[in-house]
């Protein structure tokens, strides 16, 4: 059985911790993936816009770019809830028999696993936020992402008021009418800080980068509540998949072993460069 | 069509003629029918109007700036639209602002998924009404980049991209640590959020010990509570879950209908 990983625009090009932490865990799962031939636009985004031969267009490319790999793909693992709405809706997809699963579907019967391989303690206390593509768009359930938290020993989940509710990340919103996606975002945020968790979890590159913006204009705008400002400043948001990888006492080994070998080769180079004058 | 079948034209050449005329006729009326068919389950409940959570924040907008600015007529109004073709009427009535949450989907009484109409009378109208820079902007990387953000098309070298998410990894410990300490100083989390007290809880006085104190432990009890609550909501919810991830088939039919159209 072929897996393919398909990381989106943001999880592959900009939000690269996630993207490390979802190859990261995958190994330590012992699940071998496919990485597609190049990352393309699931083409959900033109779709939004109306663009609907765009998004036709990047979808088949994607698609039949997979064709190159060796052996059909059988499933799609995504690490956006967006990208895997648009494979899902797909003709193409769907007339080759590809399962479109989210990274996260795999994690709640592996917890006990990655406890036995060094997921240790992560004492914080997190809200959640439940991404509207991943619930309502894949159909993947809420307690999918609770059943994960809840297998972190540490942590403390503390659930917001209206904790699936939109954060005015996707839909093209941002595009087409930034102050009603700044709006939705405002209120979904207040939400959050009532908790007084340090940390928002999600599943969802739109939301992460949503959520981001909404404790940056919390923090900034001066007509706020002083306490609630600097509640937000004491907030993050993370992925889900970062948290768990980052909750592995072994995850930062290898990028620690990557930084020092190319310190390294730098410092080799340059004593080589002074050789030779 | 008849002259060609040898022996020259009978009637029963004509009856084969026109049943081949007409079953592809047929055939394509039931597939219409079945696609309008869909659409006139709306009873006009008006469940999804009421979930939507850019209706609200438009009415918001609207008593903040006037009448008009942001209106967004809903779901139901803009199945009943596309279904009426009113254009002008859904276009009025802010099809750009649906942010494809699909609470009016998990909703709807029928089975109906509005968020596609919404999506589909986007197509029906792309490149009518104009856009809006940020819309002519993604188009734009869309079309040049095959990604959202444009210029970025290739990821950074290994090391470099070692070196970010270490310093993520590193941020994430901090601010942890940091917020330890916060609470295991004497007032708890609760004096970063009250108003009346300076800011100086967090002096390096706070006690490195992580463990959190007694009221604490009690002020987040009922939350506990409320999260076993609602797990057992999920759970209750997960037969709903498959029967809307099914449901998409027929999302992506009605969509494809509409754009024909």
């Amino acid at each position: 059985m072929q897996r393919l990983v398909f990381d989106g625009c943001f999880y592959g090009l900009q939000l690269l911790d996630t993207r490390y932490a979802v190859r990261y865990l995958l190994k330590k799962l012992g699940i071998e993936v496919t990485e597609p031939p190049r990352d393309i636009c699931c083409g959900r985004p033109s779709s939004f816009i109306g663009d609907m031969a765009a998004k036709d267009k990047l979808i088949n490319i994607s698609v039949s770019g997979w064709g190159r790999l060796q052996g059909p793909v059988d499933e799609v693992l995504v690490s956006c809830p967006g990208c895997g709405t648009a494979l899902m809706d797909s003709a193409d997809v769907a007339r080759r028999g590809i399962e479109v699963t989210h990274f996260i579907e795999l994690l709640p019967e592996k917890m006990e696993f990655l406890r036995k391989s060094g997921l240790g303690e992560v004492n914080a206390r997190v809200t959640v936020h439940y991404p509207c593509h991943l619930n309502r768009g894949m159909g993947v359930d809420n307690a999918v992402m609770r059943d994960v938290l809840d297998a972190i020993r540490g942590l403390e989940v503390i659930e917001m008021e209206e904790a699936e509710s939109c954060c005015g990340g996707s839909g093209g919103l941002r595009a087409s009418d930034p102050e009603v996606a700044t709006s939705l975002r405002s209120s979904k945020i207040r939400n959050a800080l009532a908790t007084k968790a340090d940390l928002i979890v999600t599943a969802c590159p739109r939301c992460e980068i949503s959520l981001s913006e909404a404790l940056a204009e919390v923090v900034a705008d001066e007509d706020t509540d002083p306490a609630l400002r600097k509640a937000a400043a004491n907030m993050k948001v993370v992925s889900l998949a970062f948290l768990v990888a980052f909750g592995m006492d072994d995850f930062t080994k290898n990028l620690e072993r990557v930084v020092n070998e190319a310190k390294e080769r730098r410092a080799a180079r340059k004593a080589a460069e002074e050789g030779m004058i | 069509m008849v002259s060609f079948l040898p022996g020259g034209p009978t009637a029963l050449h004509g009856g084969v003629a026109l049943l081949l005329m007409t079953v592809p006729t047929l055939l394509i009326l039931s597939a219409i029918f079945r696609e309008v068919s869909r659409t006139l389950l709306c009873t006009d409940c008006r469940q999804c109007t009421a979930v939507c959570p850019v209706v609200a924040i438009a009415k918001e907008i609207d008593n903040k700036e006037g009448e008009g600015r942001a209106t967004f007529i809903g779901p139901a109004e803009v199945m009943r639209s596309l279904r009426a073709g009113h254009d002008a009427r859904i276009m009025a009535g802010g099809l750009h602002i649906c942010s494809t949450c699909r609470n009016c989907v998990e909703r709807c009484p029928r089975g109906l998924d509005a968020e596609a109409m919404v999506l589909a009378g986007r197509g029906i109208r792309f490149g009518k009404d104009g856009a809006t820079d940020g819309q002519v902007k993604l188009l734009e990387r869309l079309e040049k980049a095959r990604n959202v953000l444009g210029e970025i098309k290739s990821r950074p070298d290994p090391a470099s991209q070692a070196r970010s998410i270490l310093r993520s990894a590193r941020q994430l410990e901090r601010h942890l640590e940091e917020k330890e300490q916060e609470v295991s100083s004497a007032d708890g989390p609760e004096t970063t959020l009250d108003k009346d007290r300076p800011d100086d809880t967090n002096d390096g006085t706070a006690d490195t010990e992580p463990e959190r104190t007694v009221a604490e432990k009690e002020t987040v009890e009922p939350k506990k509570n409320s999260k076993s609550d609602r797990s057992k909501k999920s759970v209750k919810k997960k037969a709903s879950k498959r029967s809307a991830k099914k449901g998409t088939g027929g999302r992506k039919r009605s969509t494809r209908s509409l754009e024909g159209s």
